[in-house]
């Protein structure tokens, strides 16, 4: 068999006798020298007498000659996506759709609910849950994501549920674990401690828009409010991960970097909590028109921007995109059928975007799926032409499928994420190669 | 040739997870109000 240089193989030169080489199916970063780079890349077929071919093989930096690379992505992609019984389920639950915050951005804000889960609905989604734990036999792993709305408007409902389940849990020797995404206002210390415990809580992700002002202008909020979610994240920590999600538009872009100060230097809570940034986007035509969201590659740059700038002032790496981006089979896990999101009322969707959107109910707790347009919309291969010939495919896998479906083609920003990723690399190795400590073959 | 970074092995189709939390699909960081993070716990 006869091997071929991979179409998944990124090229960095890195000086005149060697080159760096990721490829972005197997998540291999290797240094080579030129002249062995050159033999692979320009032969169309690389026998074992090249030097190094069996690293090479190994790294998936060369394939079999007859291997249809695009397609195998997509192979472990279909499995992933239809697997039956898997070892883990991971379930969003939003018990309610109401907020005590009006964030401008919010893809929900057309919904202006102010229904909480019914007991009826709750009992059901008892019955539901066990048995998703109780049918998937191979099953080790029962993740739920509390959601909303804001999830902690449902907090005696969060405590009802989880009573249930995680003995439910226990008994069968499955891991029960939950997640929230919260506004972080009703956060109490006591709530965490009572979740940590009676609900295996074990992250909570905050969003901070900017300073106070900002904050309060984008989510109509109080400076009060402000000042007890800062308080709410700096006791949270202190129990369990805290991730600050600071949601990005060119509006408020530049004062992120004071929040980060902020919390890292007025709040202390460098090494505390998780930081991220992420772009704001107009799902649903919902905010203002002055604020001002990202075009079509911009996000990236400010992206690295922010990084860099946390890393220079608070010598933190955050998000460090060799490994944030990799090949995880699918571009979501809520695409795989088991996975779902269960709204107030019952209904299931297939992502987070759709809730409280009757047409992209896919079922119900108490009936099932109803394998109908708005699951397919999401349960397939959706692939652009142009991801065939492209290099990061397996990390990016065409991107969100939401997006896809809201943006079409410039829901991905190939050129964008591609740069990011060199960017990561060229750092990777400038420290890997100052530290001297790599497998050298 | 060093390898600075090794590579995911894979058993053919059945696609080793790669880590706990991204078995639990979390993923990409895009889209404001999701349940993705974008950070990988293990990070």
């Amino acid at each position: 068999m006869n091997y071929k240089f991979s179409k998944y193989n990124i090229i960095i030169e890195n000086n005149q006798d060697n080159v760096l080489v990721y490829n972005s199916f197997t998540g291999s970063f290797c240094e080579m020298e030129k002249s062995v780079y050159e033999q692979i890349s320009d032969n169309n077929e690389v026998t074992n007498t090249i030097k190094y071919f069996d690293a090479l093989k190994e790294e998936g930096i060369i394939v079999p000659l007859f291997l249809d690379e695009y397609q195998r992505v997509v192979s472990i992609e279909k499995e992933r996506m239809y697997k039956q019984n898997p070892e883990s389920v991971y379930t969003v639950i939003a018990l309610t759709l109401a907020c005590n915050m009006q964030c401008e951005y919010c893809f929900e804000a057309k919904q202006n609910s102010t229904h909480i889960i019914d007991h009826a609905v709750v009992k059901d989604l008892i019955i539901y849950l066990k048995k998703q734990i109780e049918y998937n036999t191979h099953l080790k792993t029962f993740a739920v994501s509390w959601f909303g709305g804001e999830p902690l408007l449902g907090y005696n409902e969060i405590l009802e549920i989880c009573d249930e389940i995680k003995p439910f849990c226990e008994e069968r020797g499955v891991t029960f674990l939950s997640s929230m995404i919260t506004n972080g206002l009703l956060l109490t210390d006591e709530r965490v401690k009572t979740m940590v415990e009676r609900c295996n809580l074990y992250r909570v992700q905050v969003t901070l828009d900017g300073m106070q002002d900002t904050y309060c202008n984008i989510k109509k909020a109080t400076p009060f409010a402000y000042n007890t979610v800062l308080n709410n994240i700096v006791t949270a920590a202190n129990r369990l991960e805290v991730v600050v999600r600071l949601n990005a538009s060119k509006s408020n872009f530049e004062e992120l970097k004071k929040v980060a100060a902020m919390l890292f230097e007025g709040l202390h809570l460098k090494n505390k909590i998780k930081l991220y940034i992420a772009e704001i986007k107009d799902y649903t035509n919902c905010f203002k028109a002055d604020c001002h969201v990202f075009n079509y590659g911009e996000f990236e740059l400010a992206k690295n921007e922010f990084y860099q700038y946390l890393e220079n002032e608070y010598h933190i790496e955050v998000g460090n995109l060799i490994f944030d981006r990799q090949f995880k089979d699918t571009t979501c896990g809520l695409i795989r059928v088991a996975n779902m999101v269960i709204g107030p009322q019952g209904e299931l969707y297939k992502c987070e975007h759709g809730l409280g959107n009757p047409n992209d109910v896919v079922g119900t707790i108490q009936d099932g799926c109803f394998y109908n347009d708005a699951y397919n919309k999401f349960c397939g291969i959706y692939h652009f032409d142009k991801c065939k010939s492209c290099s990061i495919f397996p990390i990016c896998l065409s991107g969100c499928r939401s997006q896809q479906i809201s943006f079409g083609e410039k829901s991905v920003d190939c050129d964008g994420i591609t740069n990011s990723l060199i960017l990561s690399l060229k750092k990777y190795y400038k420290k890997e190669v100052s530290h001297e400590g790599t497998d050298q073959r | 040739m060093r390898v600075l970074i090794k590579g995911k092995q894979r058993a053919g189709l059945i696609g080793l997870t790669i880590c706990h939390h991204h078995e639990l699909g979390c993923d990409c960081n895009s889209g404001q109000g999701c349940g993705c993070l974008g950070l990988c716990p293990k990070d």
